[in-house]
């Protein structure tokens, strides 16, 4: 099912209903929200809805071991055998479903240079959608129960967590430990966060119907697929739009599961922080995405080491945790050379701030000039970088770059006012101080179901009247 | 819009250090009978500090417990915030999110006034807000709402999707709630516009077999559904590479043309010839018209006598209207399919498309369907390319085509062309 539907719509308002008048009856309450989250992850198909009885039940039984490992015994590392099991089952079934094929047309690849034939199959395993926001999810909850953070939840709670609708497709990924604790008594129907929760899904939807999917299908769509039919102009645009797309697109999603998370009365954390406003690259990994970032911070780089075993090991750390977080997003080597760039860069900014440091030259960025630039050469980065996430391969990735220098002269009819407006619009809004947002938010709660009703109403048509017709799929869905 | 930047929340760590004083984050007190939502990240009532292994994970943890300024150093490092990134600017308040909040940050922050509390809403209240919003944009916006169910497949939840929104229509045409609509539609120039007629296509005459050139280049047209993305764009990139080829791609997805009330194809294809003035014609459909056809009221069942009948006298349409003033017609066949009943749908209409393309001077059929198909004949979603490596070739879904599926089908449609045409062979 998909946010921006009627079929959510409706599905949406009967789930609300049901959940709020079950909430009193907390144990029904979580039978019923888990049964309305199969239904939604089955909608695709319900073949997906076993993995989803599987994980809940593998990965309670791994980490029901892992306490019991850890309580009997005051060794250190108790319970790692089990820890490592439920670490090997996750990822094996994240490899399993997402990386199999990749994995055995490289080896044909690499074997067939040396005349050797294919020793895999390749079975096409059909994707579980957010199979990979799952498993991380699923693997907070052992690591942390294998940490002394987390006490293993009743199995119930634990299968609303694997379950629990909002989240499931495309993160926010919230950890075990921010969302169980939550479960422990009902929630409050008289403390709904309407006013914020209303302005976050109108907000996602307005991102995604009016500016991901004009960009997406007026220009992105036709630079990235046929690049020797756009100017040089164009290109520059096109690449550009698609940094505003795959913001207003994956926030959008970010937003409107939070928001339909808060009606239901439940926190999950948020995912973005206006990260076209971030001055570096480490600034931009704590606003984009930063459920994944803090994940890759927390269950990755500092496990391998962080930076406390010296500059040349930190280099290695951050560029490896990159390699991953990249392949984490897709089986293809444009995700591993898009997650290189980042973790290269990263380690480069922080040698340069190390050298400046040690030499006494000021922080960069004293004046509003040097800032603007600043930010100008974050987002050209992440631009750039972006432009690897997009591409069918990295030999496309270069031919759509190759156009910049190529295709000079006229500035060709894909560039258009609204184009140019929707772009300058998606960046414009990261650019919208806190202090506004916080009231727009204080009026909102402020006017009573009433004007709610109202604001939603004009809202909603306009956005279904301006917007394409027909929703396309977020693009974070893939991953 | 970004949210929740400055909403006051507690960090998401599993120890912020904070006293906890059950004062809600927003201001308010919780009654005690109900949780909400402010209990994020608290400490489990067994966890004991005590006897946890030493481990990596646990010096991570063991950090947001134990602050002390060369840990705060290095956390400064990868992904916590710098006191520096927020030093430089003073008019712009832009507190990061909870997540990135450092524990020096938060001590700063005075606490929220009383009077910038937000109101919170009862169930009961939000609910009826969302009634009253769905049942207000429905009303504003019923007449979209009814083209858009009425473009889907013939059946029975179309029928009732049809039927309830029936007073909702009545409802917005009598109060003139329809009104803001179309005053968008037509401030957008969505209104439709003029067509061209089939008078005017014909008066179009391609002329062929002529000499291709760059200044005399071949205008190409292609057509079709979801599945002309992208072998539309692969035929079109590897035509123009020929230097005597442009190409036009018009794919519209979901279409096809068994609905003509849906998007009208015909219509479409006399105003592209007008426009386009192409000298020839690649057409790719049939993904989407194994469904159900309405005839004078009647609905035809896919695969049906009167369906086929139906089905042909489409495509023969669509053949007459592009063949007018004698255009190349390039009718592209489906390629083999994962799912077995749509698999045997799409080689029905293959075999119309066949057949249909022998009875029309000037249309020539292109079978698509074992370029990909394994060495058994079956369907296959990896395939060796003309270097001899294994490349996935169709999306997910077992019908559509990754870039290298697209390529794979536009060179053996070019060939053709080529062939026709008397162009070169590029490979």
């Amino acid at each position: 099912m998909l946010f921006p539907t009627i079929t959510f719509a409706i599905f949406f308002l009967l789930v609300y209903t049901a959940s709020w008048l079950l909430m009193p009856r907390l144990r029904l309450w979580k039978w019923f929200i888990i049964a309305a989250s199969y239904v939604f992850y089955g909608w695709w198909d319900w073949r997906f809805v076993l993995l989803l009885v599987a994980a809940t039940f593998v990965n309670q039984a791994l980490a029901a071991q892992i306490r019991r490992a850890r309580g009997r015994s005051r060794v250190a590392r108790a319970g790692r055998g089990w820890l490592i099991v439920a670490i090997v089952v996750n990822l094996a079934a994240l490899g399993y479903f997402k990386y199999f094929d990749f994995f055995a047309s490289s080896l044909d690849d690499l074997l067939g240079r040396f005349g050797l034939g294919a020793p895999l199959p390749l079975l096409r395993v059909v994707l579980p959608v957010g199979i990979s926001f799952l498993v991380f999810r699923m693997l907070t909850y052992v690591v942390d129960i294998y940490c002394g953070e987390l006490e293993p939840a009743s199995t119930l709670d634990y299968g609303v967590y694997v379950a629990f609708f909002p989240y499931l497709l495309a993160g926010p990924i919230a950890r075990a430990g921010e969302f169980l604790p939550q479960l422990r008594s009902p929630r409050d129907p008289h403390t709904v966060d309407a006013g914020r929760a209303f302005l976050l899904i109108i907000g996602g939807l307005a991102k995604k119907m009016l500016i991901a999917d004009y960009l997406a299908t007026h220009i992105v769509n036709g630079v990235f697929s046929s690049p020797q039919q756009y100017s040089s102009w164009e290109t520059l645009v096109g690449i550009v739009a698609y940094s505003v797309q795959i913001y207003c697109d994956f926030s959008a999603y970010s937003d409107i599961a939070i928001g339909v998370a808060l009606l239901l009365g439940f926190e999950i954390p948020v995912n973005f922080n206006a990260p076209y406003t971030a001055r570096t690259i480490q600034d931009f990994w704590r606003r984009w995405h930063i459920t994944l970032s803090s994940w890759l911070r927390d269950y990755l780089y500092i496990p391998l080491g962080g930076n406390r075993k010296g500059p040349g090991r930190t280099t290695v750390n951050l560029i490896l945790t990159f390699l991953l977080g990249g392949l984490w997003h897709g089986a293809g080597w444009t995700f591993v050379l898009w997650g290189g760039m980042h973790g290269t860069g990263l380690a480069l900014e922080r040698r340069r701030a190390d050298v400046r440091r040690r030499r006494g030259i000021p922080e960069p960025g004293a004046t509003a000039g040097a800032r603007a630039l600043q930010r100008l050469g974050t987002f050209a980065f992440v631009t750039v970088a972006w432009v690897f996430f997009r591409a069918d391969s990295i030999g496309a990735a270069f031919s759509v770059l190759w156009r910049l220098v190529a295709g000079l002269g006229s500035i060709g009819s894909a560039v258009t006012w609204p184009v140019i407006g929707l772009i300058a619009l998606g960046i414009g809004i990261q650019y919208i101080p806190e202090a506004f947002m916080e009231r727009l938010r204080l009026g909102m709660a402020s006017i009573g179901w009433a004007g709610q009703g109202a604001v939603l109403a004009i809202a909603l048509f306009l956005i279904q009247t301006l917007g394409p017709q027909g929703a396309a799929e977020f693009l974070y869905f893939k991953f | 819009m970004d949210d929740g930047r400055g909403d006051e929340r507690k960090g998401r760590r599993p120890h912020d250090g904070r006293p906890d004083d059950g004062r809600q984050a927003d201001g308010s007190r919780s009654d005690g009978r109900y949780d909400s939502g402010k209990d994020v990240g608290r400490r489990p009532a067994g966890a004991r500090p005590g006897d946890e292994p030493a481990s990596s994970f646990r010096d991570a943890a063991r950090r947001f417990e134990e602050p002390s300024p060369s840990l705060d150093d290095e956390w400064d490092e990868w992904l916590e915030p710098d006191a520096g990134a927020q030093r430089g600017e003073p008019g712009r308040s832009h507190p990061p999110g909870p997540e990135t909040q450092t524990r020096a940050a938060e001590r700063r922050r005075p606490p929220a006034p009383p009077g910038r509390r937000r109101r919170r809403a009862t169930a009961g209240g939000a609910l009826a807000a969302m009634l009253l919003g769905f049942f207000v944009a429905g009303l504003l916006d019923a007449k979209a709402l009814e083209t858009r169910i009425s473009g889907e497949p013939l059946g029975a939840s179309r029928s009732v999707a049809l039927a309830l929104l029936k007073p909702m229509t009545l409802l917005s045409g009598a109060l003139q709630l329809d009104r803001p609509a179309q005053a968008i539609d037509t401030a957008l120039g969505r209104s439709g516009g003029a067509h061209h007629t089939l008078a005017q296509a014909e008066q179009q005459k391609p002329l062929w077999p002529r000499p291709v050139t760059y200044a005399h280049p071949l205008r190409m047209y292609v057509a079709g559904d979801s599945m002309a993305q992208v072998f539309g764009s692969s035929l079109v990139n590897l035509a123009e590479k020929t230097n005597v080829i442009v190409g036009k791609l018009d794919y519209h997805v979901s279409t096809g043309l068994s609905r003509p009330d849906f998007f009208d194809w015909p219509q479409r294809l006399i105003d592209m010839i007008v426009e386009q003035k192409p000298d020839a014609a690649v057409m790719l459909f049939g993904a989407n018209d194994a469904q159900a056809i309405s005839v004078d009221g009647k609905v035809l069942k896919v695969g049906s006598a009167g369906w086929r009948q139906a089905y042909v006298q489409r495509v023969s349409q669509a053949m007459d209207i592009l063949t007018k003033g004698g255009r190349r017609v390039y009718w592209v066949g489906n390629p083999i399919m994962r799912d077995p009943l749509y698999r045997s749908r799409i080689s029905m209409m293959d075999h119309i498309y066949q057949d249909a393309a022998r009875k029309h001077p000037g249309v020539t059929y292109i079978p698509t369907w074992s370029l990909f198909t394994d060495k058994k004949g079956s369907y296959a979603d990896y395939l060796r390319d003309a270097n001899g490596d294994l490349v996935l070739m169709r999306a997910s879904d077992g019908i559509h085509l990754t870039r290298a599926g697209g390529d794979r089908m536009a060179q053996a449609v070019l060939d053709v062309i080529e062939k026709d045409w008397k162009i070169p062979q590029t490979q």
